[in-house]
Formats: C-alpha cells, structure tokens, sequence
C-alpha cells in the first residue's frame, strides 16, 4: 500500500523533497493501446481503435486513460489528442495514419513576418481543440470528482519555438533564425500567447499539469546561444504564466536532443519540472540544476522500451532512479515519448520499477 | 600559393560561413579563370561541407548555420556542374535517398544529400513518405549502390524493415544506409543495414 496519493507524491516531487516513493511520467500517445480491445492485438496490424478515431473521441481517449490508471497504477495520465492542437485552426494541414501519430504536413505561413496574419485560435471551438478540453474535462470528471483520486491529468500545448517550427516549416525557422531574428523572436513570442491561452483553457477544463515538449529548440538542432536569446524568453514567460494561473506544480517542460552544454539556462525558464532527453546523463543533470528543479526521465524510448527487454527495461530504469533519485526531486520517465508499438510486458515492467527501487529512502 | 588553391580556399571558406553570393561570385570566378569545375566542387564546395560536418560532430557548429552552409554550396554547385567534363570523371555512385514511409521528416536527409552530393554522388531524393517500393523502383531504375532511408519518428523506423526486406529480395547487391533519429544499434542490426549513420545533423 502506498503512503501517499499520487498527487501528494508527484508535488513532494516538485517540491525537490523525498515522497514515499519516485513518481512515474505516463506515456502519451502509447495510451491508443488501451483504447477498446487493442490490449489483446498488440503487435498485430489489425486493431480495434486506430490512432484517428482514439484522437478523434474524447470518450474513447479518457476510457482508455482510465484503463491505464487501472492496470498500471499511474501517477498521471496525458492528454494530446494529435500532434499539435493549435497548429491547425492556425492554418496547418495534418495527415492522419491509421496507426501512428498525426503530422503536420502543411505549413500556415511562408515567410517568417507574416505571422501578423495568423489566426489566434479560437479555444471554444477550433479544430480539435474541444476535443482535448473534452477528453480533460471527462478525465477530471472520472477520476477526481468520482473516484476522488489526486492523479495528475496532463493537458499539452507546444512550447513556443516548436509551435513556430510547426507553423513557419522547421527549415525556414533555421534560416529566419539567423537571418530574420527580430521577426523570428516576435513569432515565437506570439506563438507562447497562444499556447498559454490554450494551457490555461485545458486547466480551466481540469488539467493539473501542463507538458510543453520542446523538439525544434533541441539541442541537436540550435545553438546554446540561439536558445537562450530566441526560446528562453517565451519559454519563461510560458511557464510563468501556467504556473500563476493553476499554481507551482502545473508546469513540465519537455527538451529533446543532447543539452548538456545549457541545463542551467533551461533551468531559467522555471518549470515545475524538466524532463531531458536520453542523450543527457542524470546523474549530470542532477549535479548542476537538480537543485533548482525536478528532474524527469530518461529511459531510451527506441532502443529500450521499444526494442529492449523487460531486463533492459529494469536496468536502465533502475540506474535512472539511482543517478536522480537520491534526495527527490526527481519523476521517473522516458527520454521522450514511448514509441506507439512498445510491447506491453516493457510498458508493464516499467510501472513497477519506481515501487521496487523507488521507494524512499533509497537502497544504495 | 596559387590562385587556384586560393579560390579552393575562398570557396571551402564561404562555404563555411554559409555565404552564398561570395560562392556563386568565386565559383564564377573559377570557371573564368578555366580552372577544372569538378576540382572546385571537390577541394572547394565538398572541402567546405566536410569542414562543417566535423564542426557538426565537435558541436562548434548547429543546423541554422549548416543550413546556411549547403545552401551556399548547392548554389555554387549549381555554377559549376554545368561546366564539370563528364568524361574524365569517373562515375562514385548513385545514391536512392528518401524518408521512410509515414514520416516527412527531411531536415537531416536534406544536408545528408548536399554532402552527398558534394562528395560527388548521383543522389536521387525521392522525398518524404516514400513507400517501399519507389526505393526498390528507384533503385532498378537508377542501377543505385546505395539506398538511404531516414525516419525520425519511431513508428516509421519500423517501415525501413520493409524497405530492407524487398531491397534483400529485390536488389541483394544494393546496400543500404539508415538515418535519422531513429539509428539506433539494435535497429541496424536487427534489419542488417549495411550502413549506420549516427551523426546525422537536424536528427533531432
């Protein structure tokens, strides 16, 4: 029997103090697995929900959740019905495959200073932007006025450098970068409005937590310097304005690729929480900024949880737990997304992993 | 040194720092001064891009400015190709490239071409979302060597074992060549890709 409610544990957490035992992120669009019957076609081609009717209907989205609480005793559960739902009532086109996440394939503006003419969605009825508020609004409804649990329910929005990225062509915001970078920065900054408008309608809907994943601003991709004068103005000013509207544990952010050479001027944005990508050490990450803020991660998703064994599973997870998990401050995840087709015995060993060498105080 | 060494390093230079009028004005320059236009392309325009690719790996050099950097080098490539003497070249290869099936990823496999390309391959880039068989077509069509496929997103690398399957069966002499996020060693040998690439910049 656990100690404490997942809430409890996940803010003891972010508070950088030791809960009962290491909390775990839930994965995001793995959660399809569970949607109507696909737990028993797993691996196999046909399924029963494919990815567009799971992010097409909040009903059978939250139903899915909700069996994922259930069968892996979640602390939280995540929320993105696509790849990006404010990208297209701003005039991108996504492709939907049946059995993978959608993407944007078009993109809504040519040149980096027409953003003047982009459309601010519309939260009440754009696009799939009710349709996350609903999956949201049904979670909050299931799990904490009915069964009066604290699990964190995850809403999502792009940090603002991505979110550009989506709208411009990621190809074009490189060049901008360098070329356009007044432009560029007043882009960005527009593209933070919007999605604190968005995170603060999905917490209004009953989002505890919300996961701002941050790909384009990677650090395989820009410059520690390009980060720090582009993105970490908007990122800040993002995740100040979520964590004011709902209160100091709302905010996760998310950074792909190896950051290493700027983890304390990501530190600055002042996230509830950072979750970072395999490529980084925690045992690192912990040394510098892990006083600062909790840590999250970082399992490989590809080479591990997707492709691994249970064994590898446990291994890795347990050596995360140790280089992050002494003292708290630290959230078990993988170093991004799980793969859509990650077998469920992984997904399964996963979860148990924080009960068997999370729990505090840790055994050397 | 020479004058023409000098436009060999003016040009690996511009390169470089991703300028693309200074290219296109030396690689002119170069085909005014009769100077070999495959020799420019190799110890200048190639030269710059494999200074840039080794900044790349020592993270002195990010995706902005390699973008900039190929940009100015397929500009001064198009100036000089023109003039290249087919005959006295000896063909390196033809290269099939494209994004795996359910993924239009292409920043990374974009440079990779203009390396490519640079390092004097024929490249066929058949673009993002590429179903296996237009690599196997491709490929026949073009007597290719080498099949390059790249997949950021991990529900498409499972598409590449589709590719490798039908190129085994198809085209057994073609190798091929993995990229994107996605490389990851299990991968490569799970599908016996002939070719890993680890460090392929914009996989982010």
């Amino acid at each position: 029997m656990d100690e404490m409610s997942h809430g409890e544990r996940i803010k003891k957490a972010i508070d950088l103090k030791e809960p009962d035992r290491v909390p775990a992120f839930s994965p995001c669009s793995w959660g399809v697995n569970l949607a109507g019957d696909n737990i028993n076609r797993m691996g196999k081609p046909e399924k029963d929900v494919y990815f567009p009717k799971f992010v097409h209907n909040p009903d059978i989205y939250a139903d899915a959740w909700v069996k994922a609480v259930d069968r892996f005793g979640l602390d939280f559960v995540h929320v993105l019905v696509g790849s990006n739902v404010v990208a297209l009532p701003m005039g991108c086109k996504e492709a939907e495959p049946p059995w993978g996440i959608p993407q944007v394939v078009g993109e809504a503006i040519e040149k980096v200073e027409d953003w003047k003419n982009l459309k601010f969605p519309n939260m009440d009825t754009d696009g799939k932007i009710p349709v996350q508020l609903s999956a949201i609004r049904l979670l909050d409804r299931e799990l904490h006025e009915r069964r009066g649990d604290d699990i964190f329910v995850t809403g999502t929005v792009m940090a603002p450098l991505t979110l550009a990225g989506f709208l411009l062509g990621v190809e074009p915001l490189m060049f901008a970068m360098i070329e356009k970078p007044d432009e560029t920065k007043e882009l960005i900054e527009f593209c933070a409005d919007v999605g604190i408008e968005c995170a603060k309608a999905q917490i209004d809907a009953g989002a505890d937590h919300i996961f701002t994943p941050d790909p384009t601003a990677s650090g395989d991709l820009i410059p520690a310097d390009f980060y720090e004068q582009l993105e970490l103005p908007a990122a800040k000013r993002q995740s100040e304005a979520i964590r004011k509207y709902k209160d100091k544990y709302a905010h996760h952010y998310h950074i792909c690729g190896n950051t290493a050479d700027r983890l304390e001027i990501l530190a600055e944005v002042g996230m509830s929480v950072i979750s970072l990508d395999n490529q980084v050490s925690l045992k690192e990450a912990k040394e510098r900024i892990g006083s600062k803020v909790c840590l999250c991660g970082n399992v490989n998703p590809a080479d591990t949880l997707f492709m691994g064994t249970p064994e590898k599973v446990e291994a890795e997870s347990k050596q995360c737990i140790a280089d992050a998990g002494p003292g708290g401050g630290f959230i078990l995840w993988s170093g991004c997304d799980f793969p859509l087709d990650c077998p469920l015995e992984n997904i399964e060993r996963f979860y148990e992993m924080p009960k068997k060498y999370g729990k505090y105080p840790l055994l050397g | 040194m020479s004058s023409r060494e000098e436009i060999f390093n003016e040009l690996a230079d511009a390169v470089v720092g991703g300028k693309q009028d200074l290219a296109v004005e030396l690689a002119n320059q170069a085909i005014e001064e009769g100077i070999d236009a495959y020799e420019a392309i190799m110890k200048g325009c190639a030269h710059g891009m494999s200074i840039v690719s080794d900044k790349y790996d020592k993270r002195e050099m990010f995706v902005p400015h390699i973008m900039m950097s190929a940009r100015a080098m397929n500009s001064a490539v198009e100036v000089l190709q023109p003039h290249v003497n087919v005959e006295s070249v000896e063909d390196p290869g033809h290269v099939v490239m494209g994004v795996a099936f359910g993924d239009i990823h292409d920043i990374g496999i974009n440079l990779v071409n203009s390396l490519l390309a640079a390092a004097g391959f024929n490249v066929h880039h058949l673009g993002r979302d590429v179903a296996p068989e237009q690599f196997i077509g491709a490929a026949k069509e073009n007597n290719a060597d080498v099949i390059g496929i790249s997949a950021l997103m991990t529900t498409s690398m499972l598409g590449m074992k589709d590719v490798v399957k039908l190129a085994r069966k198809e085209v057994p002499g073609v190798k091929i060549m993995i990229g994107g996020r996605t490389r990851v060693p299990a991968l490569l040998r799970r599908y016996r890709s002939g070719c890993l690439c680890r460090k392929c910049p914009g996989s982010h």
